[in-house]
Parts: structure tokens; C-alpha cells; sequence
């Protein structure tokens, strides 16, 4: 079913709980897999995610379909997700754990994570980039949106999002060469 | 050339290493999470948002103990300009008739000198006795506080004088 079916059927009183549920059907995997890389912990994606979703539902009339429903839905669940990060920070002691470190030690202890080597070596050093990187490697690499659908979700130039992703690479690149240096 | 591969040729040209990594989901999530997820949204979205309830006047001013302070505080003054505006506005029950208080007196004078002269014959004369008796009588004829009472009593001793003690029997 398209984006347009779905809101149509959202719009339409009677519909709306039958709309919002396909709109979830169709989208909650890719949200939760993008808010998971971000939080990491599945009992906080979750939470961000049913936030998500909930602030969804209430602001769906607000939608004008100036952009794609997806990429407008990406930006809702980005926002909670960087709500709930740096709500996250605010609460840990930063004498005791910075957020990064606090990542990491998340990911080492999450009962749902499993990747081989490799992807445990990229997720650690994806935890170690600064917010804005993380994010915007992410959407390019995993959820392979364009720069212009990712300017529409973070808000940012094409430019700046293109510098963003070539330090993420970059960063990420030697972290694996330093993990390997030291075997 | 699509959007998928021209990710990869990006991504290629920046780092051939990683252009290499599978790009396997290292994240699981628990056995029937995502049709427990909607159930849950779809239940939080279809009760009804209970507003906060804003606290009422009492609450706002005996919530707590610091609120409590000012509660009293807007009470005593609450009471304060209740009872001046009712001091201050309220009209001068003593004389009634007194405009103000320089030339009041003599108005009211000529005001009640007026209304008796106009309705002695509908007067109670025993009242009009009590009032020539409490005021006297000035020399201009109006009454006079105190003036009578030395004549009437002089006037009673007389009449008593003339009188034998057997009339009194």
C-alpha cells in the first residue's frame, strides 16, 4: 500500500486506527533498526520507539506531504532518539562515565547483540564518533538514504552532510587499523 | 546507476576496507517484539490523553508549605481591603443626613427644624416632650440641650409647694 492510501485512510475518521496500523506495519522495522543503532540497548529503542510512534499518531494531521512520509518520519524518530540521548547524559555522573564509554559497555553487555568480528569492531567505533557522525554514517550507510532525504531529516546542507559521512569513514577506517595493529 | 550502488562506489572510493564489511544486522531483537510493539502504541493512542489537572485556587495556595506562607498572606490582605472598602465606603450611619462634615450640623438642624414644623400636629406628643426635655430650648426658640430642665424642675418644686399633703394622699 503507498504512502497516500495510508494517510488517506488515517485522514478518514473511521480508518484511522486501520491506516495507522499498516503505517506502522510498514515502517516500524527500518525506524526501530535506526533508533536501536542509535541507543543501542533494546529496552531504550523501545521506549523511543513507542514514543515515536505515539508523537506519530498525534501529529499525522499536521503531515502537509511536503516531504516523503518516510523521511518525515525518520526526522520524528531521530529527534526522540537525540532527546533520549541527551536526556540519558544529562542523568549519568560524566566523572564516572562519558556517553560514549557508557555505549559501549551497553553494547558488550546487551543480551541482543550478536555480530561476528567484524560488525562488533564497526559498532564499537561507531559508539566512539561524535553524535552528528554517527548519525549521518548511519542513514547513508544502513538505511542508504540519499543526501537529500538525509538533509531533510537532520535539517543540515548537502555539503555539510557529505564532509560529515568522509570524517565518519575516515574515523571509523583507522579505528579498525589501530584494533588491528594491537592483535 | 541506483542508489544502492552508487552508496557503495562512495563508499569505496573513501575507505576500499570497509566497501568490504558485510553489512550484517548485529542487533536482535525478542522472539514477536514488533506485533507486541503496535498492540502497545495502539493501546496508549486510543485511551484518552487525560489532561493534567491544574491545581485549583486552594491547591495553589496551601499546596505546600512555601505556598502555604503566601496563601496567608494574600488571605490577610484579602480581609484587610475587604474590611477598609467597606469602612471607607460605607455611608455615615450616625447622621444620615450630613453631606459633609463642615456645615453638616446646621443643615440637619434646618432639615429636622423643617420636617417638624411641617408635621407637629402628626407628631407624638410625648416623644416631642422627650426631645424638648433632652435638647432645652435655645433663644431663637429651637431646641437647646439642657435648658429646660432647671425651669420644669423649678416649676414642678412650685406646683408641689402649692399643694396640700392631704391631696397627695
Amino acid at each position: 500500500m503507498s504512502d497516500e492510501q495510508i494517510l488517506s485512510l488515517i485522514q478518514d475518521h473511521q480508518q484511522r486506527e486501520r491506516g495507522f496500523r499498516l503505517l506502522m506495519e510498514q515502517y516500524q522495522e527500518r525506524l526501530y533498526w535506526h533508533v536501536r543503532r542509535m541507543v543501542v540497548e533494546h529496552e531504550d529503542a523501545n521506549d523511543v520507539i513507542q514514543n515515536t510512534f505515539i508523537k506519530v499518531y498525534r501529529s499525522i494531521d499536521r503531515f502537509k506531504g511536503q516531504s516523503a512520509l518516510y523521511t518525515w518520519l525518520y526526522r520524528i524518530a531521530t529527534n526522540e532518539a537525540i532527546t533520549y540521548l541527551n536526556n540519558r547524559k544529562k542523568k549519568s555522573t560524566a566523572a564516572l562515565d562519558d556517553a560514549d564509554n557508557n555505549l559501549e559497555n551497553q553494547l558488550a553487555a546487551d543480551d541482543y547483540f550478536d555480530g561476528d568480528r567484524a560488525q562488533v569492531l564497526l559498532q564499537k567505533a561507531l559508539v566512539k564518533l561524535p553524535e552528528k557522525q554517527r548519525l549521518v554514517f548511519q542513514l547513508r550507510y544502513y538505511e542508504e538514504l540519499s543526501y537529500q532525504e538525509m538533509s531533510e531529516v537532520l535539517d543540515t546542507s548537502v555539503g555539510a552532510l557529505k564532509s560529515s559521512y568522509h570524517h565518519a569513514v575516515k574515523k571509523i577506517e583507522a579505528y579498525f587499523r589501530a584494533v588491528g595493529s594491537n592483535r | 546507476m541506483n542508489r544502492k550502488e552508487e552508496i557503495r562506489k562512495e563508499l569505496e572510493e573513501l575507505s576500499p576496507l570497509l566497501s568490504k564489511l558485510d553489512k550484517d544486522n548485529p542487533f536482535e531483537v525478542p522472539y514477536g517484539y514488533f506485533d507486541k510493539m503496535q498492540r502497545e502504541v495502539l493501546q496508549q493512542v486510543k485511551e484518552p490523553q487525560v489532561s493534567p489537572a491544574r491545581p485549583g485556587i486552594w491547591a495553589w495556595l496551601f499546596g505546600n508549605q512555601r505556598s502555604g506562607r503566601l496563601g496567608l498572606g494574600v488571605i490577610s490582605l484579602l480581609v484587610v481591603a475587604t474590611a477598609g472598602f467597606f469602612y471607607w465606603s460605607a455611608p455615615n450611619v450616625a447622621n444620615p443626613l450630613a453631606g459633609s462634615e463642615a456645615g453638616g450640623e446646621a443643615s440637619w438642624e434646618q432639615a429636622a427644624a423643617a420636617y417638624l414644623t411641617a408635621n407637629i400636629d402628626e407628631l407624638d406628643d410625648d416623644l416631642l416632650a422627650d426631645l424638648v426635655v433632652d435638647r432645652g430650648t435655645a433663644e431663637d426658640g429651637t431646641p437647646q440641650e439642657g435648658a429646660l430642665d432647671e425651669q420644669l424642675m423649678e416649676e414642678i418644686l412650685n406646683e408641689l409647694d402649692d399643694l396640700e399633703i392631704e391631696d397627695l394622699l
